[in-house]
């Protein structure tokens, strides 16, 4: 590996590492949650509920 | 040398039988089907029974994807952006596995990437011809997902930046997720799965209805997936190539990757090229050495190795 390409590397994983701790701390992934959980609870109707989240992209209110 | 010019010089096999036959010269493509297979069950594991996570991959799922259980990294991007957050997690992701891994995801576990390989397949065992991608071209081409991931990026910002400010911004699938309203990929395993399986079609039941004109949209969608479909059969992974923002991300995070594909020039037979000429990705392999390929399109599918294992290799750098 050349030099230029091993700092890449390590500024790829040092980056990295550093974002994955920031978006931890920050609680990111808790928006993606939000609809998860409510596709989660519906697994009984898939295909209402589904439909209603893909066209407005909020989960329902009612399971 | 006499094994390697017999692996290089046997004829592109083009049926289903001459594929069977030839399975031996293609252990890794056997390899990378059955982990394409695992993969593409375990992804769309709700089906199973199997909880959903807030977690980005690296590869691109369509929202809405009624079984998958895990988020595709750019769609997550988005939606993140567009929510007001930088999406430090997300990026996080696509740096590290592109660091480390490449974009071995690509070529061995996307969904979507393994519906162009399917078509690829289906393209040779009808014996449809390949279209041979001048460099040129293809090196124009090649911009068209970095635009997009940039234009996307930038949109979904000005989104989150509204919503910050407390604007009104409606919030729909174009105002989430801008690219994916677009994607041909979301239309096969979104759009075309709700019209096919549960009959539910944009228009009658508000389906896209924030869009106004949504069937119009949905026509043209299709319209694009049809087109791009009929294209990947003559165009290897021409969606991967041409239009993926999530690969042309992952590319550029592995451009120095630990795992790659290497080249011994030493067993390398001067001016073959039937390594370059297996490559669904196009890669000019032979420009690259021991050093490993560092093209940012190489997805490590090791299709060049099945063709002359005994110049490449897996290899890690360092
Ligand atoms: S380029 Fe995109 S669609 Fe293709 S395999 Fe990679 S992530 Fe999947
Ligand atoms: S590495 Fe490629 S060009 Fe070299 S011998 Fe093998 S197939 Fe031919
Ligand atoms: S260079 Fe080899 S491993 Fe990389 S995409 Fe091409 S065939 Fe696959």
């Amino acid at each position: 590996m050349k030099l230029q390409e091993r700092l890449f590397f390590y500024t790829m994983i040092l980056l990295g590492i550093t974002f994955l701790l920031l978006g931890s701390a920050l609680e990111e992934l808790n928006i993606l949650e939000t609809v998860d959980k409510a596709r989660n609870t519906n697994l009984g109707a898939w295909r209402d509920f589904l439909t209603t989240w893909v066209h407005t992209m909020n989960p329902p209110s009612t399971p | 040398m006499v094994i390697m010019m017999a692996t290089v010089n046997n004829p592109e096999s083009n049926s289903l039988a001459d594929w069977l036959n030839t399975l031996s010269h293609k252990r890794i493509r056997f390899l990378r089907l059955l982990s394409q297979i695992f993969f593409f069950v375990v992804l769309n594991g709700a089906f199973l029974g199997l909880a959903r996570m807030p977690f980005p991959a690296p590869v691109h799922i369509p929202p809405g994807s009624p079984y998958a259980i895990v988020w595709g990294g750019f769609s997550a991007i988005q939606f993140i952006l567009s929510s007001g957050q930088f999406p430090f997690f997300a990026l996080g992701i696509f740096f590290i596995s592109g660091a480390i891994s490449g974009r071995i995801f690509c070529g061995w576990a996307c969904p979507v990437g393994f519906w162009q390989d399917t078509l690829d397949t289906v393209g040779s065992w009808v014996r449809i011809p390949k279209w041979k991608v001048s460099r040129r071209t293809d090196e124009g081409f090649k911009e068209i997902p970095a635009t997009i991931a940039i234009v996307a990026f930038i949109f979904s910002s000005w989104i989150g930046i509204s919503r910050l400010k407390g604007d009104i911004v409606a919030d729909n699938f174009i105002t989430r997720m801008a690219w994916d309203a677009l994607d041909p990929a979301g239309t096969l395993f979104v759009g075309w799965f709700y019209a096919i399986f549960w009959n539910v079609v944009p228009g009658d039941s508000g389906f896209f209805s924030n869009l106004g004109s949504d069937l119009n949209i949905f026509i043209l969608n299709s319209i694009i997936l049809v087109i791009v479909s009929i294209l990947s059969l003559k165009v290897p992974r021409l969606y991967c190539r041409y239009l993926c923002p999530t690969g042309a991300l992952l590319g550029y995070c592995s451009k120095s990757s630990l795992i790659a594909v290497k080249r011994n020039p030493l067993n390398c037979v001067d001016g073959c090229r039937e390594c370059e000429k297996a490559c669904p990705m196009d890669v000019p392999i032979t420009e690259f050495g021991l050093e490993g390929i560092s093209d940012t399109a190489c997805i490590a599918c090791g299709q060049c190795i099945d063709k002359c294992p005994e110049a490449m290799s897996f290899g890690i750098r360092i």
